[in-house]
């Protein structure tokens, strides 16, 4: 948009003016309040000296031009003709009887004129016989504006009261089509500023369509077959009155005015696609394209003529593409037309996406002119945010495949989080939970005023300076700031007094390639960045440069480039946090129903490994409008639907999850409100954001004051307690995932989790009012302290339920028993992320097993025992075993040795020697080897493998809760009643055994009695207790000691009639 | 204080500031401040640019060493105090305002005007309010004291540094009035 485009002149006095093109494009003609319409060559520059035609007596209001003659329109109330392109009157056409003319126009072919005059009434003129004129009557108020539908003999006038009415001629006697009330501002004063604002509907070449400006100053645009809205040309830049409107001669563009400013829209996507001011200050009151060039002129209200050649950009087909290939276009488009036609009535249904598409067909346009400009697509140029789509989009097109579908939805472009463009002069070009980037534009555009402005000002240091590169992209990170604009970024990292001493500069030598998005990642620094003592041994974080060649440049804090790794898709945007980057990209096109397809990839920093890959959570027909991270360091986004996600289980590799956490449309402030959120970043259980009234898109200056909201997860329920606990638990269990290597809980987390049970337990308490004791019993479970357990039977008492007072104590003894939690999610941690180390361990067993034995595979024995310190501490029995084993060792062999087999006298004997198993094992194992004995030497190999495992100690607890649990699902344990059953001596001797184990403790005569007769009577019996031990529901007071040696006695013969491999998957299963 | 010296027996605006200044307001910090144990209570954290709830004192403390932004309170604005404003002209009894008001707005608009006039918006206009809806309650107290009787005395609404203006005269008037009462039914009694 460059000077030499654009030729102004002063022409006319101040006042309204007006505008035509001769047919042929050669010529111009305006008119103007000082009564002359003065000629132009477009041809020539601002220095030409334009014919003048005089003749009128009052100011001229309207022009048009035939091919042989122009006629001008003038207050006086005449209508005069001229000869072709001179300034020679030829007599008038008509006489309006002292009344203004207030608008001409000339219909396709040229034969009619319309006339409007102050008058209510519209003449309509017969150019080859001018005495054949018809009058139009139906309008109550001045007609203020005509104008003719092409292809079709309708006629629209507009009338000052804001009512348009379209005449069909076709026929012998006008007759009304239809009439639109209330469309258009009513503007009656002549003498009022509005009465210079274009109000005529300007239609658009296929004559399927028509262009207005509104009563609230939008340009809507206007289905002609049904006179249905089909959509408004809205933009953030086009803020005030539009005055004028034009449509290119091949219908692609349209041109508004906006006050002093032409905007150039495309008429099928409705978008801005360039911009002209001249004289700011002033209204244009007309505007017209050129009919054979690539040309747009305009005329406001100070009197400039203004000609601006190719307005539209050079990558786009020019506004009269279709004229230059003449033949096939016209007739192209003519048989284009009626489909169109069909296609629009179907479409009336739909839609207004579908309706867009369905204009892209009905366009004549899109299949011409692409040959040109099919060159351009691989470096289109990027001016503004909104460009992008439309090369997009008119890319898509040019194919000459089926892309039209495709370009139902506009892929969204590339973008920086949290900047805007430019309002004004001013922009943001990052705005974050650190601080804010404001680029000021400066008067000759020279250069930018960039404004770095940290909100913890005691953190980093403000700072300003003047940007001469004119970077448009720029972010804030933990360490520094980086900025960029084409090909070139500079990084300045924060904490030097002396600016710019640490400051880097990188561009991009590869010609076409461009930098489409940068982030900047780091740690957060522990105290002030303005003491540099812990910049320097932190570095200056990481930084990641996309561009336009699908790459992502990964560069250390100091500007070495480290790796360029291929995106495999387009990229949209990225943030990147302390230890990795999520870069959101378009792996294919957008589809047909409206969704942007977006992925994300987590790039960590330290081995640039993929962490995470998944789609975006975007619903169809919205766009992502921000990616960010939670001050604990997730990601999260916000969508154009208003919807917040966070990614949960971001540290487990290809694990992570999309939560809901906010539904900005649920928010009890939005209620009778029209704002939307802009927003900056989540702490905590806050959503800071900025609130943009209206339709406003971006927020403005000043600078305004960033809200909290607080977040809730949209539940349907509405539970206001359940919906709190469930996403304090959510964030409770992230900041347990970001706990790094040994810690196993942090202070914070403790003092969550206290507060999540205290709110646990209120709930509780209202379960048990409502007497849900399955709801309570579901929410016990899930507390987290031992204290709080006691605190809910206590509950119970309160409201007598004694069931459910059994069922917390029991809930508290297996939690008691359990592992720690914090260890098994430390271990459950380092799992995931260890998860390839685990295969190299095993190989190392193998080894060791080998040396002792060559058949590792060959041992069908009971796996060994295993050596649990946890199992004899907790169980009496083993302890008393321990004890007595000094003393009452001997005897019990003795008593062994007569009752059992000499194989199994060796086998326990042998044993003994290797390794002190205790009496309990040896025990089991005797059962064991009276129904399926082994040979003699494998029991022995499978003691040092035992030992192996024994030596993780940190798993025994699993693997002594995983036998309280297995023991029923096991079939070992009826193989030992087996024995027991066939071998009744034995097992008396056992139980004699056991007695003498115990006399020292107690008579235990009776108890053992019923024990045996439990072991004999029952087969389940044993099982029956151990079920009631679990569920504890009414345990006999006097049993549990008893009891608690069989279950261990069970437990360990359990484990080692194992098979192999079970010791593996018991371990995994207890820790899952 | 409108009142002679002898029935100035009450405490002094100044020091009623001083209590005022103990309530909490929001802020926007510009430093990060650990979460602090002051004799008051514990405050903090503050963490740019989350809001923070801190005392006055340490508000004003800390806006005039610029380190922070004071967030008006909502009834300190031109719409809030004008619409209490015609209601105290249109109404008869007091209208609803926060207890410590004055006390508050003066100590906000004194740390305004000579460090920040971009916290509060047009101070001018709301200094003119305030100004009003002072006078037009003293007017009402006034007028109270027409009612005023030996038993009690039913002024809702009415704001801790208005109370402390009518404090004196009116627990000495009432003093006097049941004294008479008294000295009236001792009378009646013989």
């Amino acid at each position: 948009m460059s000077s030499p485009n654009i030729i102004a002149r002063k022409a006319h006095s101040d006042g309204h003016t007006c505008l035509a093109f001769s047919a042929d494009g050669t010529h111009a003609f305006t008119g103007g309040s000082d009564c002359a319409v003065r000629i132009w060559k477009v041809a020539e520059g601002a220095e030409q000296e334009p014919g003048n035609a005089t003749d009128a007596e009052q100011p001229v209001t309207t022009l048009a031009a035939s091919d042989d003659y122009w006629l001008s329109g003038s207050e006086d109330g005449y209508v005069r003709r001229y000869i072709k392109n001179k300034d020679e009157h030829h007599g008038d056409v008509t006489e309006e009887a002292a009344l203004c003319v207030r608008c001409i126009a000339l219909d396709e072919h040229r034969t009619r004129l319309a006339v409007s005059s102050d008058n209510t009434s519209v003449k309509v003129i017969n150019m080859e016989n001018t005495l054949k004129l018809t009058t139009l009557h139906g309008h109550r108020h001045n007609v203020r504006k005509a104008s003719w539908r092409p292809k079709s003999s309708i006629l629209s006038t507009c009338a000052s009261d804001g009512e348009i009415i379209f005449w069909d001629l076709s026929g012998e006697e006008p007759m009304i089509l239809h009439t639109i009330d209330g469309m258009i501002p009513s503007v009656t004063d002549p003498s009022s500023p509005e009465f210079l604002h274009d109000c005529s509907a300007v239609w658009h070449p296929s004559g399927e369509q028509f262009f207005i400006i509104s009563k609230t100053h939008d340009v809507v645009c206007i289905s002609g077959k049904d006179w249905a809205q089909l959509g408004k040309f809205v933009d953030k830049e086009v803020t005030g009155t539009t005055t004028a409107l034009a449509v290119s001669p091949n219908g692609a563009y349209l041109a508004t005015a906006c006050q002093s400013t032409v905007f150039i829209w495309t008429t099928d996507k409705r978008q801005v696609i360039s911009k002209q001011s001249v004289n700011p200050g002033t209204v244009i009151t007309q505007i017209a394209f050129s009919p054979k060039e690539h040309l747009i002129a305009w005329t406001d209200a100070s009197g400039n003529f203004v000609r601006w050649r190719e307005p539209v950009p050079l990558n786009l087909p020019n506004s009269v593409k279709r004229l230059s290939s003449a033949t096939t276009s016209t007739t192209k488009s003519k048989s284009d037309a009626p489909q169109g036609v069909d296609l629009f009535g179907e479409s009336n249904g739909l839609s207004l996406d579908d309706v867009e598409g369905f204009e892209d067909l009905a366009d004549p346009t899109p299949g011409e002119g692409g040959v040109d400009f099919d060159i351009d697509d691989a470096d289109f140029v990027i001016d503004d945010v909104g460009n992008y789509l439309e090369d997009k989009t008119s890319r898509t097109k040019d194919d000459g495949l089926v892309k039209e579908m495709v370009s139902i939805t506009k892929a969204q472009p590339a973008f920086q989080p949290g900047a805007t463009p430019f309002q004004g002069n001013k922009r943001f070009l990052a705005y974050n939970m650190l601080g804010v980037i404001e680029a000021t534009r400066s008067e000759q555009e020279e250069y930018n005023l960039v404004n770095v402005d940290f909100f913890d000002k005691s953190a980093r240091k403000s700072y300003h300076f003047n940007d001469t590169h004119k970077c448009y992209l720029a972010c804030l990170g933990e360490r520094g700031a980086l900025f960029s604009n084409d090909t070139f970024v500079l990084y300045k990292p924060y904490g030097s007094w002396t600016t710019s001493q640490n400051d880097w500069t990188y561009s991009l030598s590869r010609v076409n390639t461009k930098v489409l998005g940068i982030c900047a990642g780091g740690t957060t620094p522990s105290r002030s960045l303005k003491s540099n003592s812990d910049n320097d041994l932190m570095g200056f974080g990481n930084i990641v440069v996309a561009t336009s060649e699908g790459h992502l440049i990964f560069l250390s804090g100091t500007g070495r480039e480290r790796r360029i790794l291929a995106l495999g898709g387009e990229f949209v945007t990225m943030v990147a946090g302390d230890e990795w980057v999520m870069v959101v990209y378009r792996a294919g096109a957008t589809t047909i129903d409206g969704s942007q397809s977006l992925c994300y990839k987590l790039y960590h920093f330290d081995d640039l490994s993929v962490r995470q890959r998944d789609e975006l959570p975007i619903p169809k027909g919205h766009t992502l409008k921000w990616i960010g991270i939670t001050q604990e360091g997730a990601p999260v986004i916000y969508d154009s639907a208003g919807l917040v996600h966070l990614v949960a289980k971001y540290r487990v590799p290809h694990h992570a999850t999309w939560v809901c956490i906010l539904d900005t449309n649920l928010l009890e402030r939005k209620t009778g409100k029209d704002e939307s959120y802009w927003p900056i970043g989540i702490s905590g259980s806050t959503f800071m954001c900025l609130i943009l009234k209206g339709r406003q898109e971006y927020p403005g200056f000043p600078r305004p004051l960033v809200q909290e909201l607080p977040l809730r997860m949209p539940f349907n329920t509405p539970n206001e307690k359940e919906e709190e606990i469930e996403r304090e638990l959510l964030f409770k269990d992230l900041a347990m995932e970001s706990l790094d290597g040994d810690e196993l809980a942090t202070d914070d987390i403790l003092s969550k989790e206290r507060a999540i049970d205290k709110e646990f337990v209120v709930l509780i308490q209202g379960a048990c009012k409502e007497d849900n004791v399955n709801r309570a019993v579901e929410l016990t479970k899930l507390l987290h302290n031992l204290q709080t357990f006691d605190i809910v039977a206590k509950i119970a008492d309160f409201y007598h339920l004694v069931g459910f007072r059994e069922k917390v104590m029991v809930l508290k003894r297996i939690r008691e028993d359990s592992e720690d939690r914090f260890e098994a999610a430390r271990e459950k941690r380092r799992r995931w992320n260890k998860i390839d180390t685990r295969p190299q361990r095993l190989p190392d067993v193998d080894v060791n097993g080998s040396s002792s034995r060559p058949k590792a595979f060959q041992d069908f024995g009971p796996p060994p025992a295993i050596y649990r310190p946890g199992l004899t501490r907790a169980t009496p029995s083993v302890e008393s075993t321990k004890y007595s084993s000094s003393v009452s060792e001997p005897p019990s062999e003795d008593t062994w040795s007569e009752s059992l087999s000499t194989s199994t006298n060796l086998l326990s004997s042998e044993k003994r020697k290797r390794n002190d198993f205790e009496d309990v094992e040896t025990e089991s194992q005797i059962d064991l080897n009276s129904s399926m004995p082994p040979p003699p030497p494998k029991q022995q190999k499978a003691n040092p493998f035992a030992r192996k495992p024994a030596a993780e100690i940190q798993k025994n607890p699993f693997a002594r809760k995983a036998g309280n649990k297995t023991v029923l699902q096991s079939e070992s344990f009826f193989e030992k009643v087996d024995a027991a059953e066939t071998t009744p001596a034995k097992s008396k001797k056992k139980s004699n055994n056991f007695t003498k184990n115990k006399e020292k403790d107690k008579a235990e005569g009776p108890r053992q009695q019923t024990l045996f007769g439990l072991f004999g009577a029952n087969q389940n019996g044993d099982k029956k207790g151990l079920i009631k031990r679990k569920t504890g529901l009414t345990p006999p007071p006097d049993e549990p000691e008893s009891q608690a040696s069989d279950v261990t006695m069970a437990d360990t013969s359990q484990i080692e009639t194992q098979p192999d491999g079970w010791e593996e998957t018991q371990l995994i299963d207890d820790e899952s | 204080m409108s009142l002679p010296q002898s029935l100035r027996t009450s405490v002094t605006p100044p020091e009623l500031e001083l209590i005022a200044s103990q309530q909490l307001i929001e802020i926007i910090p510009l430093i990060a401040i650990e979460k602090t144990a002051f004799i008051s209570g514990a405050f903090g954290p503050l963490q740019p640019p989350r809001k923070a709830q801190i005392p006055l004192w340490m508000a004003i403390n800390l806006k005039l060493k610029k380190k922070c932004h004071i967030v008006a309170p909502e009834w300190l604005s031109v719409e809030f105090l004008q619409s209490r404003l015609d209601e105290e002209i249109n109404e008869p009894g007091f209208s609803k305002l926060p207890f410590r008001y004055a006390e508050v707005s003066k100590l906000l608009l004194d740390v305004q005007v000579t460090f920040a006039p971009d916290d509060i918006q047009s101070t001018d206009k709301i200094r003119y309010l305030l100004k009003d809806l002072r006078e037009a309650r003293q007017a009402k107290s006034r007028e109270g004291v027409d009612q005023i009787n030996r038993g009690e005395l039913s002024l809702s609404n009415l704001c801790s540094m208005e109370i402390n203006e009518i404090r004196p005269f009116f627990v000495h008037a009432m003093g006097i009035l049941t004294h008479l009462h008294r000295d009236a039914s001792a009378e009646d009694q013989p």
